[in-house]
């Protein structure tokens, strides 16, 4: 359990506007994943969280910082390219929308290997046609699917055949950015437990995204919160959730709605007034509790 | 967000044009230098087969033949810049002395061509328009298809045919009978049937063009306020729709410059008229790489300006063109 | 609240207002071009079966003849069968549209995807490098061509022509890809590591093909004009070489004999293919906008 898979060192991002409007998407992140570990990504939308997941990808070039898979520097173009093959399977990603993230003019069956035919890998079960079938089983979904469009399936089914892609590869990184933000909350919870089942037999290390507290407080072994581009509390779930420290991490816990009528009337929201995000650093509080703190102006 | 100065939004337009007409002369250059074919016959003619090795290379020497082709393009561009374009092989003058000759009358031919054929096109999308599906429309869009169908030389001879060699109405060829180069009777004579083959052939696609604007104008919403308002279908077509059509109507004028010069071309060549296209025809054939080029560059010259042109009247219309480019840029090359 | 008119309001029952009779299956589709296409096609691939002489024999008796009964289409000013020929002839006019389309369409789609994919800097300068392309004068690329390949044959007349028509395909090509190349699934497709011509051929080109069908058929269209135009001008097909173009060129002389039928007949299968051509290439494009004048 103890050794990092995923290092990510002062990850910085921006994206151009015009000439001179830059607009800055993640700043200064640092985290890492262990081994067989599900860390969950959470904030509000255009807080960094999906750019921080597609650096992780390779899909965008970051502006600064290092990330190491496996010790692997994935930002050097020479290490990129000796380990292309490995980086490229045992990394797999999972999108919010199932509807765009699946080609619309392609059947179940050749989405679900779409990956062996890139890397032209043998399936262990003989041919494509039965891999794509052992995959959609996985996901609980029977061979009478093969020949579907995306577009004659459900949202969840949809999100399970793109899980389905990603895990035939047997990666060891998934990451899925916001793969349940696109469905019904019955179908939520569906999806939730199936990652659940798959994490605990294939032992992967796994990146959730979300901004579904709840949800990231079943699945995830810890936490990190994101605002404004900034990481700036990372944790245990048992720990985060109990006892946020940063004024952000308060406010936004403070949020989750309570199922319970009388409780929840009692809850106080907090409210967050943007402070505690000035140039500083991530702190070591507690034991595994990680806190940005400003640094006091010199 | 986005501000626009306009003399940096032209100066950068210009030096794109700059830049085009740059990377054209290099490219031509080359084409013309690197293909195959003796350039002496075209400045010796049959001569050339009695002249001995020595009197070649000799001649390949006077004429600057024998350096490398960066050499001959930089020689050629500094004087090109003090305006001296070389002498043509095949006519042994001047080569601007020899196209001066002969712009005029294409210039005639295509720009009277390219006048009566967007005056006509607009009418007759108006006339298609206003008829939408119902007869006069459809016979218009039946016969632009049929005849947009027909190749301009078939069309030319088919002409010839018929009023120069059987009715004996018009001449066949040239730009005026010998001897009667200022008759204006003569040379209008001379001009009709090159002049209507150019109108017709290219008049059906414009027309459909601006007929199918047009309809997408008429369906517009502020139509129908305007018809609650009261105005009648003539105000509004014409007050409304038209001036709504008119910077696209423009934009497909200068797209089309390319296709009625490189139609006018062929038309001179059946016809033997004698514009530049028969002349970069001519100089094509025989090698004679300083008029070709001065030809070429002409031509392009005139096509990348109206490309330019085209683009600018497209991002005033509409600025989402323009945006688009900055949404673009914010796309991160992947690793 | 007895009144029945209230009862009513919200109850009326909506009547089926669509025709019950189904238009015919062929409406609206170019079903006569088609068949006359496939007929010309047809008598052009087994032209050996039709042909009532040998179109590439010079019977010096019989040049210039009118239409009649020995000679169906009559001869040409070299005494050649002009029935026979179009026919013969037919073959290598498709012949040299199809595949100078098949060329020009390989490398649009190339091109166009290579430059829908690239960087906005590479995608500008790969379209400015089309556009002063387009701006050279075609027949001076031709005649540079056919200099390179030699002597004119069926192949580099063809081979000429795809590599001069290929800019408008590419353009459209470019700007649909440049529209998917940012939906998620190229993205993941990328991020799975698919190369470029995987992802050209397992995404984008599915996502294409049915805006460039038009244009590919036009192309093939304007193919047939471009051989015939260069064979009439003597820079494309020699005379030996029997095709709807070359037979025009000897158009010259049969003006001044008026010998009608040598310029008519090649010139008349010429427009009804590319009419045919044309209606298809029409329908194949999606059908107008079909609403509501608000005029």
């Amino acid at each position: 359990m103890d050794e990092v898979l995923l290092d990510v060192q002062a990850l910085s991002h921006r994206f151009r506007l015009t000439r001179h409007v830059y607009i800055q998407a993640i700043d200064q992140v640092s985290f890492t994943i262990r081994k067989g570990e599900i860390f969950g990504l959470v904030g509000e939308s255009g807080s960094g969280k999906s750019t921080v997941a597609r650096c992780v990808m390779n899909i965008y070039r970051p502006q600064s910082g290092k990330i190491f898979y496996k010790g692997i520097d994935v930002l050097d173009r020479n290490a990129f390219s000796e380990n292309k093959k490995m980086l490229q399977t045992g990394r797999q990603m999972i999108f919010q929308d199932s509807a765009s993230s699946l080609n619309q003019r392609m059947k179940v069956a050749d989405l679900i290997t779409e990956p062996f035919v890139i890397h032209r890998l043998k399936p262990k079960s003989g041919s494509l046609r039965a891999e794509a079938e052992a995959q959609l089983l996985r996901v609980g979904m029977d061979a009478g699917y093969l020949d579907r469009y995306p577009s004659e399936l459900s949202g969840g089914q949809r999100q399970r055949v793109a899980i389905a892609r990603a895990l035939s590869m047997e990666p060891e990184l998934l990451v899925a950015d916001e793969p349940i933000a696109s469905l019904d909350v019955s179908i939520q919870a569906q999806i939730i437990n199936l990652f659940q089942q798959l994490q605990r037999e294939n032992g992967f290390s796994f990146l959730f995204i979300a901004h579904d507290l709840s949800m990231v407080r079943y699945l995830c072994d810890r936490v990190g919160v994101m605002v404004q581009g900034k990481l700036v509390e990372v944790a245990p779930t048992a720990e985060l959730f109990p006892a946020p420290m940063h004024p952000y991490t308060r406010a936004l816990l403070s949020a989750i709605p309570i199922p319970d009528p009388r409780r929840e009337r009692a809850r106080k929201l907090c409210v967050f007034d943007g402070s505690g995000l000035g140039p500083g650093a991530l702190r070591e509080l507690a034991p595994g509790h990680f806190v940005y703190r400003e640094e006091a102006a010199p | 967000m986005i501000q626009k100065n306009p003399f940096l939004y032209y100066g950068k337009k210009l030096l794109s044009f700059c830049l085009s007409v740059f990377v054209l002369s290099v490219l031509v250059f080359y084409i013309a230098r690197l293909a195959p074919g003796d350039p002496l016959m075209s400045y010796y003619g049959e001569r050339v087969e009695k002249m001995s090795v020595a009197e070649k290379e000799w001649a390949r020497d006077k004429l600057g033949l024998n350096d490398p082709i960066y050499v001959q393009y930089v020689r050629w561009l500094q004087n090109a810049f003090r305006g001296d374009f070389g002498i043509s092989f095949k006519y042994k003058q001047n080569v601007l002395t020899v196209i001066g000759a002969r712009i005029g009358n294409t210039l005639l031919l295509g720009g009277t061509g390219f006048v009566l054929m967007f005056v006509l096109a607009l009418g007759l999308g108006i006339l298609c328009a206003w008829f939408e599906d119902r007869w006069p429309d459809r016979v218009i869009c039946r016969l632009g298809t049929v005849i947009s169908c027909i190749p301009e030389f078939w069309l030319s001879l088919m002409l010839i045919m018929v009023f120069a060699v059987m009715l004996r109405w018009l001449p066949s060829s040239g730009a005026y009978s010998i001897g009667k180069a200022h008759d204006v009777g003569d040379r209008i004579r001379h001009l009709i049937l090159p002049l209507s083959i150019v109108v017709i052939n290219h008049l059906w696609y414009y027309a459909y063009m601006i007929r199918n604007k047009l309809l997408e104008e008429v369906r517009a919403d502020y139509v129908l306020l305007a018809r609650s308002k009261g105005l009648n279908k003539r105000q509004i077509l014409f007050r409304h729709c038209l001036r709504g059509i008119l910077p696209s109507y423009f934009s497909i004028m200068a797209i089309s410059v390319p296709h009625v010069l490189g139609g006018t071309y062929i038309i001179e060549t059946v016809f033997s008229y004698p514009g530049i296209g028969t002349l970069s025809y001519e100089s094509a054939r025989f090698h004679d790489y300083n008029l070709l080029m001065i030809l070429c560059m002409i031509s392009g010259v005139v096509v990348i300006f109206c490309n330019i042109l085209s683009q600018i009247i497209n991002e005033q219309i509409d600025p989402r063109i323009k945006a688009q480019e900055v949404v673009e840029t914010t796309e991160v090359k992947r690793a | 609240m007895s009144d029945a008119r209230f009862t009513l309001v919200g109850v009326r029952p909506a009547t089926e207002r669509l025709p019950t009779v189904k238009a015919p299956w062929v409406k609206g589709k170019p079903i006569l071009s088609c068949v006359i296409l496939a007929g010309i096609i047809f008598c052009c691939a087994f032209a050996e079966l039709i042909m009532t002489k040998d179109p590439t024999y010079l019977d010096l008796m019989n040049y210039s003849k009118p239409p009649g009964s020995e000679f169906l289409f009559g001869t040409d000013t070299l005494g050649r069968d002009m029935f026979s020929m179009i026919w013969y002839g037919g073959r290598i006019s498709l012949f040299i549209g199809i595949a100078a389309a098949a060329i020009s369409t390989v490398i649009a789609v190339i091109f166009g995807s290579l430059s829908g994919l690239a960087p906005q800097w590479l995608d500008t300068l790969l379209m400015r490098l089309t556009e002063i392309l387009l701006s050279i004068p075609n027949l001076l690329l031709v005649v540079f061509l056919q200099a390179l390949l030699g002597k004119p044959n069926t192949f580099s007349i063809a081979l000429v022509i795809g590599l001069t028509s290929w800019v408008s395909i590419a353009k459209v090509v470019r700007t649909e890809v440049r529209q998917i190349r940012n939906s998620e699934y190229v993205v993941a497709s990328r991020c799975m590591g698919g190369g470029f011509f995987h992802i050209l051929w397992r995404h984008l080109t599915p996502n294409f093909v049915s805006s460039i069908m038009f244009m590919v058929v036009m192309n093939v269209r304007s193919a047939i004009v471009a051989e015939s135009t260069l064979s009439f001008m003597g820079i494309g097909l020699p005379i030996e070489i029997i095709s709807w173009g070359s037979m025009l060129s000897l158009s010259e002389k049969a003006i001044l004999t008026k010998s009608w039928w040598i310029l008519l007949i090649p010139g008349l299968f010429l427009v009804v293919t590319l009419l045919c051509m044309t209606e298809i290439g029409n329908y194949l494009r999606k059908s107008v906008n079909r609403s509501q004048s608000n005029l």
